[in-house]
């Protein structure tokens, strides 16, 4: 049940994240904030789908794509933020 | 793959905590601290899960790993509650 | 009614990229207007009808971006202006400008993003050139 809620915790902490990180966005149109939002959000729904399994320690192919996914959403946001056009 | 995963995100989550975590010494910004603690927190995490699958199978170190993550999530909504203006 | 100049672009761009909130461009003005004369924290706080808590960020932020410079840290700091031609030019404009467009520079001020979020922005540059 621990898991279960420290999984719960980590998503919602996760969603309200990017929450904040889209309203940066807003605020400053600032793509890079977005790459932020987008990555929390994923990983956010990410380790909520966690909560439907049997055996979340184990592992899941799916689960690193997914994490994959967000990572290079953050460097993607880190490299245009420096190299980018009109940075 | 899951091996690269997760050392990618050891390694994003560090280059994250280098860079506000020295950004904080410069200008001491709170919610740089915050968010770069929680980066810190999360490259934490990313090296567990690394070493609890792939370096020492036998231990279970999951709660080890989830309760590293919890805390830093938990550092990062605490900096962007009070210190986002 | 009246066209923008480029010498509006220039002030404007000036305190979207230094300016933190409208008493950081009073005290930047203030030190301004009676250079060389040193203020210190209290004389610069009474003036800007704020503690010395209040006070000190701003004199700070400001003597970070090289606007003002630490003049003496004996006997209490006091605080002068950072000549520098190109930007002594400019600050008469920004005076004019504050002094003829007070509500527009104000609400200018105001939107920008707060300092957090920009710094969380900045965090991240590689290049640190200012903002």
């Amino acid at each position: 049940m621990i898991e279960g809620f420290f999984l719960g915790v980590i998503a919602t902490t996760s969603l309200v994240a990017a929450l904040f990180f889209l309203r940066f966005w807003k605020a400053t149109r600032d793509p890079f904030f977005m790459a932020f939002a987008a990555s929390f959000f994923v990983e956010g729904l990410n380790r909520g789908a966690l909560l439907f399994l049997v055996n979340p320690s184990a592992g899941y192919r799916w689960t690193y794509a997914i994490r994959l996914l967000s990572l290079l959403l953050i460097l993607v946001g880190i490299l245009r933020k420096n190299y980018g056009r009109g940075h | 793959m899951e091996r690269t995963v997760y050392i990618l995100g050891a390694l994003v989550g560090l280059i994250c905590a280098v860079l506000l975590l020295r950004a904080y010494g410069r200008v001491k910004q709170r919610l740089l601290l915050w968010s770069g603690l929680c980066f810190a927190g999360l490259t934490i995490s990313n090296l567990l899960v690394f070493i609890d699958l792939i370096l020492f199978p036998e231990v279970n170190l999951y709660m080890w790993r989830l309760g590293t993550a919890v805390v830093a999530m938990l550092l990062l909504v605490y900096g962007l509650v009070w210190e986002s203006e | 009614m009246r066209e923008d100049s480029p010498g509006q672009e220039l002030v404007d761009e000036f305190i979207l990229k230094e300016i933190e909130t409208v008493p950081h461009l009073e005290a930047l003005l203030l030190i301004w207007r009676s250079r060389p004369r040193r203020w210190s924290l209290d004389e610069m706080g009474r003036a800007l009808f704020l503690d010395a808590k209040a006070t000190t960020p701003i004199l700070d932020d400001l003597a970070r971006r090289g606007l003002i410079v630490l003049a003496a840290a004996e006997a209490g700091r006091s605080w002068e202006y950072a000549t520098e031609e190109d930007r002594d030019r400019l600050m008469l404009q920004v005076e004019v400008a504050y002094r003829n467009e007070l509500i527009r520079i104000s609400r200018m001020i105001h939107a920008k993003a707060p300092a957090a979020v920009r710094e969380f922005a900045r965090a991240f540059r590689f290049k640190k050139e200012r903002d």
